[in-house]
């Protein structure tokens, strides 16, 4: 009986802080347009050099650990239109090579032993080179052709056409007078000048979206345990493609990929599973987490009715399924990031300073200076 | 369909799985143990006996990489929930796993034994301690599954009996005008019983000790 009332005060804690995060999306647009046009030309103008956006996406996402907030702030920036959709693609992809910093931070507590530690650096940086080899291909075709953006927006307005912003009504009746509050509050009430309202506003927003999916990871994590551990080894000893499912599924009710991915490293570090099993866990972890950026996307179209947002959210989706898709069926292609992440471990495991110095380097150095020196050559 | 999914969705919790399979471990070596005597010491005929005790063995020392990578992938879902359970479940399957090599070593006996054991001979030196191990083995299933401590206390009281018994046995041996293959037989067979008694009870004791005592119910009794 206790544990049903848990379970349930859970399940109503959850669907408070999911409404708060839609409001949090919905007040993120309002200020972002309260900001006017000459914000929005110059973040358009910053980030109209990709590698600039695409190491935006890395460094941002690599320091809060989460590319679900990068991702959903990102949608709420298009959707208010101060930052455009050919803009933000390359920051979702740079997101989600930042995301995996967490998994591989994790794989360093293993440091004291040898052969553990090449195990879980292995288990922890596939993800990187998965993620690394899907930029690698995708981001120059994407330059090239604008193929995701595309059919993303095939997508979203067959989705418009089929009643998209009328299905985002419901998000916005239940989210609307709450951000009216807020907004009201800061702008009206407050006595503040209009820009300080307005970034206090964004400042608040973005905190509550923090706030929000920390309590979500946390609290669906905490929902979701018993079952998942109950079903783990049907997960985890079955084909690849369970493998993939389950992955989606799990990091799709807990939000998070880092999550996922982070629980695969002491498995595969201890040897309860092997990197072949961890990695399409992984690949579907990566296709799971792009659900935040999708809700996220209905509450920006419910507040500001522009569907750039859902194409976003979208392209975010198609370019995880499409790195599914084209890398892990063939055998050759499967083989590399699960070569890679070996010799990676292999290499830390000799020499241990090997893993920090990568982490640093691919997360924060390289994406920092890359950014300084695009700005100076500029 | 329906139900299938649901009990695919409900599962069964961690704690009750590992130990239906900790059952089974002390089951199966239970069994090794009644098929050994009754070949050694009834001298029952049991057609390829080696075969089942290496067979029932491996399967016991699976049971226990089972349940061990059991322990990690909980302990990784949910470090901070049974933690102690997980430790002292690390600590039994050992003891199980034990047994079930301690059987094997006495139906490697079977092997050496030049004649039928005579069981009156038998008797006069182990006085049924064969039985009390069999009574042991499921007083310490009981004590355990069902964490009764007055059931942990008693196997405790039986352990004592049994290792002194076991101890005396040794010193009889060496006195005794016994040929050589029946005094190395049964020395072999009162050590193999005294370590089988002392994993079981390291079991059963679990139940009372606290988890740093695991394994040292000897000590903790002189200070009692």
């Amino acid at each position: 009986m206790k544990a049903k009332r848990n379970t349930a005060a859970k399940i109503l804690l959850i669907a408070f802080f999911l409404y708060l995060f839609l409001v949090s999306i919905g007040l993120m647009g309002k200020a972002f347009k309260g900001f006017g046009a000459g914000f929005a030309e110059n973040l358009i103008r910053t980030t109209s050099n990709p590698f600039i956006g695409l190491f935006i996406g890395i460094l941002a996402t690599s320091i809060i650990q989460s590319s679900s907030t990068t991702t959903s702030i990102v949608v709420g920036m298009v959707g208010s239109g101060v930052l455009t959709v050919g803009n933000a693609v390359p920051i979702v992809m740079g997101a989600n090579i930042g995301t995996t910093v967490t998994n591989t931070l994790v794989s360093l507590g293993h440091f004291t032993r040898r052969d553990e530690f090449r195990r879980a650096v292995s288990a922890a940086t596939v993800h990187d080179f998965f993620n690394l080899i899907c930029v690698a291909i995708m981001f120059p075709l994407e330059l090239a052709t604008g193929v995701l953006q595309k059919i993303a927006t095939c997508m979203s307005s067959a989705f418009a056409d089929f009643g998209g912003i009328k299905f985002t009504s419901p998000i916005k009746i239940v989210t609307q007078p709450a951000i009216d509050f807020v907004k009201h509050f800061l702008i009206d009430f407050s006595g503040l000048p209009n820009n300080v309202a307005y970034i206090l506003m964004l400042v608040l927003s973005i905190m509550i979206l923090f706030f929000c999916l920390f309590f979500i990871v946390k609290l669906m994590k905490a929902l979701v345990v018993k079952k998942v551990e109950a079903v783990l080894d049907e997960v985890l000893r079955k084909n690849a493609l369970i493998g993939i499912v389950g992955g989606m599924v799990f990091t799709a009710i807990i939000q998070s990929s880092s999550v996922t991915t982070s629980l695969l490293v002491p498995l595969v570090a201890s040897g309860v599973i092997t990197l072949d099993v961890a990695f399409p866990i992984t690949i579907g972890a990566n296709i799971g987490t792009t659900g935040t950026a999708i809700l996220a996307s209905f509450a920006s179209a419910a507040a500001t009715g522009n569907v750039s947002a859902i194409v976003i959210a979208f392209v975010h989706f198609l370019f995880n399924l499409t790195g599914a898709i084209f890398i892990y069926p063939i055998k050759i292609f499967r083989r590399i990031p699960i070569s890679l992440a070996q010799s990676l471990g292999d290499l830390a495991s000799r020499k241990r300073g090997y893993a920090i110095v990568y982490v640093l380097g691919l997360f924060f150095v390289v994406p920092t200076l890359l950014i300084i020196i695009s700005k100076y050559l500029k | 369909m329906f139900k299938n999914l649901l009990s695919f969705w409900k599962g069964k919790d961690f704690l009750a799985q590992v130990l239906d399979e900790f059952k089974d471990m002390l089951d199966d070596t239970r069994l090794m143990y009644e098929m050994v005597c009754s070949t050694l010491l009834d001298n029952a005929e049991e057609p390829d006996l080696k075969k089942k005790i290496y067979e029932i063995d491996d399967k016991v020392n699976n049971l226990q990489k089972k349940i061990r990578t059991r322990i990690v992938e909980h302990l990784t879902l949910q470090p901070t929930v049974d933690v102690n359970a997980c430790l002292l479940l690390m600590s039994v399957v050992k003891d199980a796993e034990r047994l079930g090599d301690y059987c094997k070593n006495l139906y490697e006996v079977t092997e050496i034994v030049e004649k039928p054991i005579d069981r009156a001979l038998f008797s006069q030196y182990f006085n049924g301690l064969d039985k009390d191990i069999m009574t042991l083995f499921e007083r310490t299933k009981e004590a355990f599954i069902e964490a009764d401590e007055g059931k942990a206390e008693t196997s405790w009281e039986y352990e004592r009996r049994i290792a002194m018994r076991c101890d005396r046995i040794l010193r009889e041996i060496a006195k005794s005008n016994l040929s050589v293959n029946e005094a190395v037989c049964f020395a072999l067979i009162a050590r193999h019983f005294k370590r089988i008694t002392a994993h079981l009870t390291n079991i059963a004791t679990s139940v009372i000790l606290p988890l740093s005592e695991l394994d040292y119910f000897d000590e903790r009794r002189i200070v009692e």
